[in-house]
Formats: C-alpha cells, sequence, structure tokens
C-alpha cells in the first residue's frame, strides 16, 4: 500500500487511527485532497480578508491596522 | 461504537472539512471513534496552517476599540476566519464583540466555529442570544453546529435554546451531539409537545436511526417519560413504530424501551 503525497501524516503532523491508513490507496488520495482544498480554501479567504479589513477601516486607525497587519 | 454513530461522526467530519457528507461515504466502514479522532486532527491542522494569520486578526482586535473591531469584523471578514480569530482573542474581549455582532453574522460565525477551543466566550453569551442563534441555526438545519455547542453553552442557555426547539429538530440535533451523556439532560427539559412531535417525526420522516439513537441514551426516568408518550401516540405512528422495529430500521431495544 503506497501512502499518497503527500501522506496523512505530513498533512495532519500526526499519525491518523490505523483503520483510516488501513483504508484504500484511493480512498486515502481522496482524503488527502479534500483536506488540501479546504487549506487552501481557508488561506485564500484569510488573504481576501486582509484586504477587505484595509477597505473598510476607518480612516483614523487605518495606520494601526497596517501595522499589525504587517501591510 | 455502532454504524449510527459512525454516520454522525461523518456528518460532523463533512463539516470540518466544508463537503457533503456522501464526499467521504468511503469512510463508513471506518469506526466512530477513529472518525472523532480524525476530525480533532484535521481541524487542528486546518487552526495551524493559518495560524500566524489568525493570530494578526486577533492582534487587530486587541488594538482597536471593541466596537471598532466588530464593525470592520463583521464586514471584512469571512466567517469561517473570524471563528477562527475568536478563538485566539481573551474570552473577555471576544465576549464583547460578540455582543455587538447582528445575529445572522454571529450564526454564520457560529457554524464555523470549533466550540471546544472557545468554550469560555460560548459560556458567557447571554441565555436569549444563545437562543436566538440557535433557532437561526436550526432554521438553516446547522445540526451538527448546535450539536458542538451543546457540550459548552450554560444549564440556562440550554434550557432557552431547547425550548425553542421542535421535536424534529430535537431528534436531530441530538443524533449528533458530541457529548451524548447531555441527551439525557435535554429530553429533562422537553415538553410533552415535544417529545410528541419527536415521535411524530420519526413516523413522518423516517427518523428512526435518530429516534433510535436518542432512546439508546435516556436513563430510566426519561425513557419512561417517552414510553408514556408512546402509549398515547396515535395509532398511525404505534403501528409504524412497530413496522420499523419489525424491518430493522429502529431496535428491538428500541422498540423496547418504548412498549417495555
Amino acid at each position: 500500500m503506497s501512502d499518497p503525497e503527500p501522506s496523512l501524516h505530513e498533512l495532519l503532523g500526526a499519525d491518523p487511527p490505523a483503520t483510516v491508513l488501513a483504508l484504500d490507496d484511493a480512498v486515502r488520495a481522496d482524503l488527502v485532497e479534500i483536506i488540501i482544498a479546504a487549506r487552501r480554501q481557508q488561506t485564500r479567504s484569510l488573504t481576501e480578508a486582509f484586504e477587505a479589513t484595509l477597505e473598510h477601516v476607518p480612516f483614523p486607525v487605518r495606520g494601526i491596522v497596517k501595522r499589525v497587519l504587517g501591510r | 461504537m455502532s454504524p449510527r454513530e459512525s454516520t454522525a461522526e461523518i456528518q460532523k467530519l463533512a463539516h470540518t472539512l466544508g463537503v457533503e457528507p456522501a464526499r467521504l461515504s468511503a469512510l463508513a466502514d471506518v469506526p466512530a471513534a477513529d472518525l472523532r479522532v480524525l476530525r480533532a486532527q484535521i481541524a487542528d491542522a486546518l487552526f495551524e496552517a493559518d495560524r500566524p494569520a489568525f493570530a494578526k486578526m486577533a492582534a487587530l482586535s486587541k488594538a482597536l476599540p471593541g466596537s471598532v473591531a466588530a464593525k470592520i469584523t463583521e464586514h471584512a471578514l469571512a466567517p469561517l476566519l473570524a471563528a477562527r480569530t475568536a478563538e485566539l482573542v481573551e474570552p473577555h474581549r471576544a465576549v464583547d464583540m460578540v455582543s455587538r455582532m447582528s445575529d445572522g453574522y454571529l450564526a454564520d460565525v457560529s457554524a464555523a466555529l470549533d466550540p471546544a477551543r472557545a468554550p469560555e466566550v460560548i459560556a458567557q453569551i447571554p441565555a436569549d442570544r444563545i437562543a436566538t442563534i440557535g433557532a437561526e441555526l436550526a432554521r438553516r438545519k446547522e445540526w451538527v453546529v448546535i450539536g458542538g455547542f451543546v457540550a459548552q453553552i450554560s444549564a440556562g442557555a440550554m434550557a432557552a435554546a431547547v425550548a425553542g426547539f421542535d421535536g424534529e429538530q430535537l431528534l436531530r440535533i441530538g443524533f449528533v451531539l458530541d457529548d451524548k451523556t447531555r441527551i439525557d439532560d435535554i429530553v429533562a427539559l422537553v415538553t410533552d409537545a415535544q417529545i410528541d412531535e419527536m415521535l411524530l417525526a420519526a413516523e413522518g420522516q423516517s427518523l428512526w436511526t435518530e429516534l433510535d439513537d436518542l432512546l439508546a441514551h435516556l436513563g430510566p426516568q426519561r425513557a419512561g417519560r417517552m414510553r408514556v408518550r408512546f402509549g398515547a401516540a396515535p395509532a398511525e405512528v404505534v403501528s409504524a413504530t412497530r413496522a420499523a422495529a419489525k424491518s430493522g430500521a429502529l431496535s428491538k431495544a428500541g422498540l423496547a424501551c418504548l412498549t417495555a
């Protein structure tokens, strides 16, 4: 049984339960794909949120926001 | 662990990953306890993947007045990100921000929040606000979300929220509770009318798995109450329940709980 790339262990930073590791290669590969998609979606939303925050913040505190967000 | 519990865990895992439960159907044979571990691992991994960014958002909420931070959050932050950020903000500040947010946005954030990561914040939200948000989440059919909150809310908030749910909603919420020991507490709070609605919903919506799960977690006193209400149920509900037990949709233990 080969591990998908990246492996579940790499993605999770921990060993998943043995019953999960024992699933078919295709099922584990699909699970890896779903987790990666969830991470990408989260990161994308975060980037958009940073931009949106700068747009919505009142002018007097915009400097504070830029400094804290490192923008 | 039963297949019934694995089904509930798959619903929760799907919620964490933002996919439909059917996408995870290949995990149906994984024991529920292992699915629970996997869900916690995935939630941790997602959180850690962007932790520095969440920390910046949390720092921003500290640097700004509460009213400004709440306004920016609601206008600029997707609910998922607000939820993750709330998990890093001091509880008193998070509670202050929550008090300034609209019900709709707070329901959105609740749907994305991992209640176990923000127990102090949830415990401090007033009971009437919990009931309002609970009703909105029920309207959206966010059973997994509500189920996750049950373990963290105060007794007063639980009573207020339960009063607002109908029997069908209570069955669906009970099925996905993280802490099944609370089922007995919840049934202690429901009215006879809500129990009658549960039995009707089981028959009308084929919620036999959900009813079975609820019955399996009741103590003797609540089980006795269910039995009394089943004795007063319409004939079609009684016959459908017996037929469900005969077909295996309802376990024999479940039927015995209602009829013994």
